[in-house]
């Protein structure tokens, strides 16, 4: 019954509960969010290392930050982006970028060619597949983390799924 | 393929989990993080700050009022049960890697008399010097790099002492510093220099400054200790420095979001063999890890007759386990 209820628990839940202590709330919130939040980072700054730093300041900053309104995963993703543009990007000192891996084994085989083709987008549209696609965002939420219009992160989107399908069409990957 | 399949195709694939030792430094840091900051909303941590203003005025108000009172004289208050013990341990993760770097200079006026006039000379040195800890990685690795200059120039005018109208001097002399090492040098300009000496193994510098600064027990703010032995770490590793250290916990902060230890430093001790130390200053410790990660003292240290105003600095970079 316990496991029931803390299944049914909303981020803003485990938040509170992580915030008395609950280290398995803690758990859950940082499984939901910390991939997608870390690969975000690190195609940001091409640093795994930063990325890990990006990952860890935002999640601390969550734990402060009294009276949240709104998505925690639209927050951490914002905190991430200004961390890796406004504060990180000058520590940046690797090329390395963001790898992905595949749900089943059989896609094993593509997992590079479509991190590689994810990796040659322009950084603006490669920006918005991985909030909309890895980090679960919705278009408002992912103007918000962008500080664009609505419009113009759907039209970015849109831009990126053609410059893909030509790409993996010709396997053109570099 | 059309856009549709490449969204289709992308469902196939996820990022990568983070590395697993990130979740529980998070964890770690979030718990200290919310120990530090109010626990509660916004609202609430507004009413506690008025509380404790208002708490604060009331106990300056009762102050007040009880050292004018006829009854007596305020009796002093010790606070020290009341405050939190805080341990100071020198305890490195595994991986850890700390390098350390230090800077000082030394400089001293003299007058020197001639048979008609008085000349006023300064002397200064400078030393850097770079330890690394023996457990640092190889791009860490490095030998001390010392250099000591010290010495005198004098341009002058000479009158009334030689017939001349006017004698222009020119002196220069090394100044009498001397310092119990082996391997300085000294070249015929009067420069010393140590160079190239290779850091031992055993070392552990980081270790050894955390043994003579932190206390064996818990602390509180206020409290003070003292180490009387050889310290030569406080001046940077050279020569022996037989004395007596007094350290006080004078405060805790946040540095870089650490919580660290303020520890203020005084020092009076014999220092390389023949010469006197009466140094003070301040060492700023991460009280997780109990790392020493500045220290700064200053002072004169007397050698061989003369005294040197001194300043040095030590400071710590630590690169943390992943």
């Amino acid at each position: 019954m316990q496991a029931q209820v803390e299944s049914q628990a909303t981020d803003a839940e485990l938040l509170a509960m992580a915030r008395e202590g609950d280290s398995s709330a803690f758990s859950r919130l940082y499984s939901s969010c910390a991939p997608g939040l870390h690969l975000y980072a690190q195609s940001l700054t091409r640093d795994a290392h930063l990325a890990d730093d990006i990952v860890q300041e935002a999640y601390l900053r969550l734990f402060q930050r009294a009276g949240l309104n709104g998505s925690i995963a639209s927050y951490l993703y914002t905190v991430a982006r200004h961390l890796a543009i406004d504060e990180f990007r000058l520590r940046a000192s690797r090329k390395e970028p963001p790898r992905l891996v595949p749900r089943n084994a059989a896609d094993a085989a593509d997992a590079d060619v479509i991190a590689r083709a994810l990796d040659s987008l322009a950084p603006e549209q490669r920006e918005v597949v991985v909030l909309k696609h890895y980090g679960g965002l919705t278009f408002p939420q992912i103007a918000h983390v962008t500080s664009v219009p609505v419009g113009t992160a759907a039209s970015r989107y849109r831009y990126a799924l053609d410059k893909l399908a030509r790409l993996l069409t010709r396997r053109d990957v570099p | 393929m059309n856009p549709a399949d490449v969204e289709s195709l992308l469902e196939h694939y996820q990022p990568p989990p983070p590395p697993l030792a990130l979740e529980k430094r998070i964890w770690e840091r979030a718990q200290r993080a919310v120990i530090l900051t109010s626990n509660g909303d916004r609202w609430t941590r507004i009413v506690l700050m008025a509380a404790s203003v208002m708490f604060f005025l009331l106990v300056v108000v009762l102050g007040v009022v009880s050292n004018r009172s006829p009854v007596g004289p305020a009796r002093p208050q010790d606070n020290t049960e009341k405050q939190e013990a805080i341990a100071l341990q020198f305890q490195p993760q595994a991986g850890d890697t700390i390098l350390i770097s230090g800077r000082a200079t030394g400089s001293r006026t003299v007058t020197v008399e001639f048979p008609a006039q008085k000349f006023e000379y300064e002397a200064a040195g400078k030393g850097l010097r770079r330890l690394v800890d023996g457990k640092a990685p190889p791009e860490w690795r490095d030998t001390h790099r010392i250099h000591l200059r010290s010495g005198m120039a004098i341009d002058g005018v000479l009158g009334k002492s030689t017939n001349a109208d006017t004698v222009l001097l020119k002196i220069s002399a090394t100044s009498d510093v001397s310092i119990a090492t082996s391997d300085i040098a000294r070249d015929d300009k009067g420069i010393l220099r140590i160079e190239e000496i290779p850091v031992p193994e055993e070392s552990r510098t980081p270790e050894r400054l955390a043994a003579l600064l932190l206390p064996a027990k818990p602390v509180v703010i206020g409290a003070s200790w003292t180490q009387e032995k050889n310290l030569p770490e406080l001046l940077g590793g050279l020569g022996p420095v037989e004395g007596r250290l007094a350290v006080t916990l004078k405060e805790t902060k946040l540095v870089d979001g650490f919580r660290c230890a303020v520890l203020t430093l005084s020092m009076e001790a014999a220092v390389f063999n023949s010469g006197k130390a009466k140094l003070h200053g301040e060492a700023v410790v991460r009280i997780d890890r109990g790392i020493v990660l500045s220290l700064t003292m200053e002072g004169p240290i007397e050698l061989s007759g003369s005294t040197w105003d001194c300043a040095g600095a030590i400071r710590a970079e630590l690169k943390e386990a992943r």
